[in-house]
């Protein structure tokens, strides 16, 4: 049997250090792995390869560039983990500690007294010019519960440190869904090399913003800010929130009353004492920071000053967040602790400095360049990649205004092994590694997320590069035991925090709705498709009567005047033309395609609240719909009849395993509202025009089955046709899943779970919702029947009535629990004479 | 010794009903002492209608009072009506005062003051942080350039000093309406149009490019003057200058819209580091409509 042990016997670095070979024979530490994993066939490789892919994607695991919710780059994950000796991690870990203890005085100390300032350790305008020094944050108590820096290994073998992340540091879900990835399809390699298990750090995790509350007594109601969906990182808050089980809002789910923060939730406003922030700071309070942002919440600030709150990371912290810290670092670690660094900062020179910045000016082409705000992401330059003009240009920013430069070394890489196209190539590696604050000391996590650059050389390792991710080893000595609170996996629905946001609720709904609509949407195009397939295009009689049953179907889409559609075939093709850009094209507002982007975007938007199945089915949807345009009826027709059968998974799924709170109400509620709306609309297009009798026997059969009612509809009422009964079991019917009836009667239901205010009067909702369903109960199936002249008129107005009344309670419901606030906008200023 | 009542009435009215809001007001006069003169609030209201829901007041870093209040209930009009009582003494007037300065400061080289000003933090916050950039006050070259006319003909501060605001003061052309708040620095620099606070932030970013500490001063000017003073420009709302650091005599504030050293006719509410740090009151409301306002101020002098 072929192994692919052999990947190993090509594997050839040319660099000084790497991480798997010395002196061209594998490191103690990786033998173990070496010897598991060259069992393996190429075979059971490359599926264990499509296996990460299907995984990864399968769980949305998304870096967003573009902005879009969920379309993000693919995460990509290398087989090959990165792996540490117990060691070797002693001494990485108690580098971080110690640098993380370091900024969290650091951040002490600028807000507060600033004595490193007095006693000359720093420039004073190293803070004052930094776009994170906040002066509305002066003087207010300050954390750092969350810190990351990132690391790489020199060709001298020593590590480095590159960059510190004290805003929000993200990265740690990507490592977290990395090792669950790796473990589950290497379950047998994993368990023998003895790992050490991340989990116990989610729980430092979870203790450390637990035990900011400021609330005594009574378990801590802690969030999780995000910018939203948008957000590059919007997967890791979706992740984090459900594995940590805390609710994920944007700033305007929280409102700030009497200097207390709270969350709008379905029931009321419930108070929130602890907000993890992956909002940049200077964006978080329209009042007294960045009065431009909508993306906070207006007060916070204020909340944060009286206390009731507690910002993890701190509100200012991305103070920290300046690579011209670091040449000063040595001074401060010496005047705080009275200690060396343990892991060194890449050489680095502040531009604020004469020497310095001579010295920068000289040696420009051999230096990185960084402002010491982040001013927008793509803020680092490579001296070496830039033209005379560039350079000069760059001299002269640095010339006119040093202070806000930094230069520092590049880097001499080591390098560590990567399988890339079937072949294990050296590359260059970045470890991001993180800790959480606990008392007065840090919890590191045994692990971390591990980045290699897209090619050897190429030392620049970001996600918008195209790199590729690794999991990260940290080796022990003893067995790892599992620590059972934790399950590393992706939550199910139960794991839905209790509160329902008003976001949530509303997403869901949308959810609801927009997967109901897409699902009638698809089985009236698939009707039309497969009518349009029969007939012929020649006007024998037969084909003029389907004609009529198709034509008044197509009136219920709302898009097509029938008038001038003549039957033959040049009209044919216009009409067929017609329906497949209402299928397939994605540039069509009111199309197939637009309202499955609809659905997918409410559906990320509530990422945390569907299970992995559930989500693999909306994912499915989308791959279904993403693919190349197809013009044969017959494709298409196949093609909806695949996406009818994934609706009704997700439709199922959403009934069967979702446990069924209030969340789960505003869903259904969605779901029902749709589905009547629908049906309305496809009885006032076929029922209330009047045919002849032959003619109203293929229209009757049509709806019946555009409705999956046919085979209820024979077994009730055999051979009998007609629009009485048909309207009996597509109209009235509360027993059946597939009427008006039926719906509101559900709507009903809902109703009187939803909390409400006190009070002996109905609420306005409440009223609209007995107003419709009265109206259809008190209506007569044989008087809607009847016809005068060419149409029903009877059924027609009820019809109207019911869609009218229907579509009033949807929005008034909305209103009342969704809470849509107004614009916050910026106060006029007046000017001084 | 001069006593003043000063009311500011701020008035907003909303063309659809506010919601929800949030504000600060930097209304409340400061009370301390320059070498120049001295200054004491001595009464304070803040009457707000409707009645805020929450209503809290702090310092800030730069020490103003600051008051933060909020609403949650839905109000189409809002007023803020701030009355002080505020006492300016000085035991100088315009001309006493540039001979004073002029003698006690003679000796003084502008190069030795931007010197002390490198050599370290001897305050605490630190005068420093007024020579770096801010938000409205750049470090433009035009600045500079016109700053160094001044400063280049003579080695003396306190000359050069007076020279610049002198200059600023005939080059510019008071114009309201010419410039709104945000209007950037480099526009206001290039027209040279503009109201007290375009004045003021020009100064600065002068004195700042060149390496000095220079701070906005937001504050009122006396309406109607005793007879026989004469009535300054840009009284009919709130008033800026600015304010440079002199090391071991403290802070000196220069008035350019009006060529005046500030003594008993000014009264400074705020400082800060420009106009965003001192506005007088600012908010973020929810409200899809227009907002209109209106503003008053009065400035009597007491018997």
């Amino acid at each position: 049997m072929t192994t692919v042990s052999a990947l190993f016997k090509t594997y050839a670095p040319a660099s000084a250090f790497d991480e798997l070979l010395q002196a061209d024979k594998p490191k103690a530490h990786w033998e173990a792995f070496i010897r598991e994993f060259g069992r393996l066939s190429p075979e059971e490789l490359e599926q264990a390869s499509s296996e990460i892919r299907r995984h990864l994607k399968e769980n949305g695991v998304t870096y967003n560039t573009h902005g879009q919710e969920g379309q993000g780059r693919a995460w990509l994950l290398d087989l090959m983990p990165s792996i540490y000796s117990q060691d070797e991690w002693q001494l990485v870990s108690r580098g971080v500690k110690q640098r993380a203890q370091l900024f969290k005085l650091i951040l002490d100390d600028c807000y507060g007294t600033q004595e490193l300032i007095k006693e000359k350790i720093i420039p004073l305008e190293l803070i004052y010019n930094h776009r994170g020094f906040l002066l509305p944050s002066h003087g207010l108590k300050h954390d750092l519960s969350f810190y990351a820096t990132d690391l790489a290994r020199g060709a001298d073998g020593k590590m480095w440190v590159l960059n510190d992340r004290a805003q929000a540091p993200s990265g740690v879900g990507f490592a977290l869904e990395n090792r669950t990835v790796i473990s589950s399809v290497f379950p047998h390699l994993f368990q023998s090399s003895q790992v050490a298990r991340l989990s116990s750090f989610f729980r430092d995790m979870q203790g450390s913003f637990a035990s900011l509350s400021p609330r005594q007594g009574g378990e801590a109601n802690i969030v999780i800010l995000s910018p939203g969906p948008r957000s590059e990182t919007f997967f890791e808050h979706a992740y984090l929130g459900s594995y940590l089980g805390y609710n994920v809002v944007q700033g305007d789910d929280l409102t700030v009353r009497d200097g207390y923060v709270y969350l709008k939730t379905i029931e009321g406003l419930e108070q929130v004492d602890v907000i993890v922030r992956r909002l940049d700071d200077y964006n978080c309070d329209s009042l007294e920071l960045n009065g431009s942002s909508s993306l906070g919440t207006p007060g916070l600030l204020e909340a944060v000053r009286r206390g009731t709150v507690r910002v993890a990371n701190s509100i200012g912290s991305s103070l920290l967040e300046n690579p011209g810290l670091l040449p000063f670092l040595p001074s401060i670690a010496d005047y705080f602790l009275g200690e060396a660094l343990i892991l060194p900062s890449v050489a680095s020179w502040w531009c604020g400095q004469a020497a310095e910045k001579d010295y920068v000016l000289a040696n420009l082409e051999r230096l990185v360049i960084k402002r010491i705000s982040r001013q927008n992401k793509r803020q680092t330059v490579f001296g070496a990649g830039l033209d005379e003009e560039a350079l000069a240009q760059l001299r002269a920013q640095i010339r006119a205004e040093g202070h806000l430069f930094v230069a520092q070394e590049v880097l001499e890489h080591g390098t560590s092994p990567t399988l890339d196209g079937g072949r294990l190539e050296p590359r260059h590696t970045l470890l991001r590694c993180f800790a959480v604050q606990l008392g007065e000391t840090y919890s590191v996590m045994p692990g971390g997320l591990s980045r290699s650059s897209a090619r050897l050389g190429s030392v620049l390792i970001n996600n918008r590069a195209g790199g590729t991710s690794k999991d990260t080893w940290v080796l022990t000595d003893s067995p790892q035991e599992h620590i059972s609170l934790w399950q590393e996996g992706y939550q199910a629905e139960d794991y839905l925090p209790s509160q329902l946001a008003s976001r949530t609720a509303d997403n869901l709904f949308w959810v609801g709705r927009y997967a109901e609509r897409a699902e009638a949407f698809a089985r009236l195009l698939r009707s039309l498709f497969q009518v349009l397939n029969e007939l012929s295009g020649k006007r024998s009689s037969q084909d003029r009567l389907e004609w009529s049953a198709f034509g008044s179907q197509l009136e219920a889409l709302g898009k097509f005047s029938l008038q001038d559609l003549e039957l033959n075939s040049k009209a044919f093709a216009k009409l067929q033309k017609k329906l497949f850009t209402l299928t397939l094209a994605h540039d069509h507002p009111s199309g197939l395609a637009a309202n499955l982007g609809f659905l997918f975007a409410a559906a990320y938007g509530v990422k945390s609240a569907w299970s992995s199945d559930s989500w693999r089915v909306l994912d499915a949807c989308q791959d279904l719909w993403r693919e190349e345009k197809t013009s044969k009826p017959q494709a298409v027709s196949s093609k909806l009849n695949d996406l009818i059968s994934l609706l009704m998974a997700f439709a199922g799924l959403n009934s069967e395993s979702m446990s069924q709170g209030l969340g789960w109400r505003f869903l259904d509620m969605g779901r029902r509202i749709e589905r009547a709306r629908m049906m309305i609309k496809l009885l006032d297009a076929m029922l209330v025009p009047v045919f002849n009798d032959l003619e109203e026997d293929i229209v009757l059969e049509r709806l019946l089955s555009t409705t999956e009612n046919i085979i209820s509809y024979r077994r009730r009422y055999r051979r009998i046709l007609t629009v009485k009964h048909a309207l009996e079991l597509v109209l009235f019917d509360e027993a059946n899943p597939r009427a008006v009836g039926f719906q509101l009667r559900r709507l009903e239901e809902h109703q009187r779970q939803l909390p409400r205010s006190k009070g002996y009067t109905l609420s306005v909702e409440e009223k609209l919702l007995i107003e419709v369903t009265s109206r259809l109960r008190l209506a007569d199936s044989l008087s809607l029947s009847q016809a005068r002249s060419k149409e029903r008129s009877s059924l027609k107005n009820l019809l109207a009535q019911l869609l009218e009344g229907l579509e009033h309670y949807a929005v008034v419901l909305t209103g009342h629990y969704f809470s849509h606030t107004q614009v916050a906008v910026q106060l006029k200023r007046q000017e001084a004479g | 010794m001069q006593r003043y009542r000063v009311q500011h009435l701020t008035s907003y009215e909303y063309s659809e009903a506010v919601s929800l809001a949030y504000n600060e007001a930097r209304l409340l006069p400061r009370s301390f002492e320059t070498p120049l003169y001295a200054q004491h609030c001595l009464h304070h209201q803040l009457n707000i209608s409707p009645r805020p829901r929450d209503r809290h007041g702090r310092a800030d870093f730069f020490g103003n009072h600051v008051i933060f209040f909020s609403f949650d209930e839905g109000y189409q009009a809002m007023t803020i009506d701030s009355t002080s009582y505020v006492q300016r003494s000085s035991p100088f007037d315009q001309a006493g005062v540039r001979a004073y300065l002029q003698e006690g400061l003679a000796d003084l080289n502008w190069a030795d003051v931007i010197k002390t000003l490198k050599s370290g933090v001897d305050s605490w916050p630190p005068v420093q942080q007024f020579s770096l950039a801010s938000v409205q006050v750049p470090l433009l070259e035009e600045a500079r350039n016109y700053a160094a006319l001044s400063f280049d003909r003579t080695t003396s501060f306190i000359e050069a000093v007076l020279e610049l605001m002198t200059r600023i003061y005939e080059d510019f052309s008071y114009t309201p309406g010419a410039t709104q708040i945000g209007t950037p620095l480099k526009t206001i620099a290039a027209e040279k149009k503009g109201v007290c606070q375009d004045y003021s932030h020009f100064m600065i970013a002068c004195l700042r490019s060149l390496g000095f500490a220079c701070r906005y001063v937001s504050g009122y000017l006396e309406t109607l003057p005793l007879p026989g003073k004469e009535r300054l420009v840009g009284a009919d709302a709130s008033h800026a200058w600015c304010s440079v650091y002199i090391p071991e005599f403290g802070w000196l504030d220069l008035d350019p819209t009006n060529n005046q050293v500030p003594l008993e006719q000014h009264i400074s509410v705020a400082w800060g580091r420009d106009y965003d740090d001192v506005t007088p009151l600012k908010g973020v409301i929810y409200s899809s409509g227009k907002q209109t306002l209106k503003v008053s101020v009065d400035v009597a002098p007491q018997a």
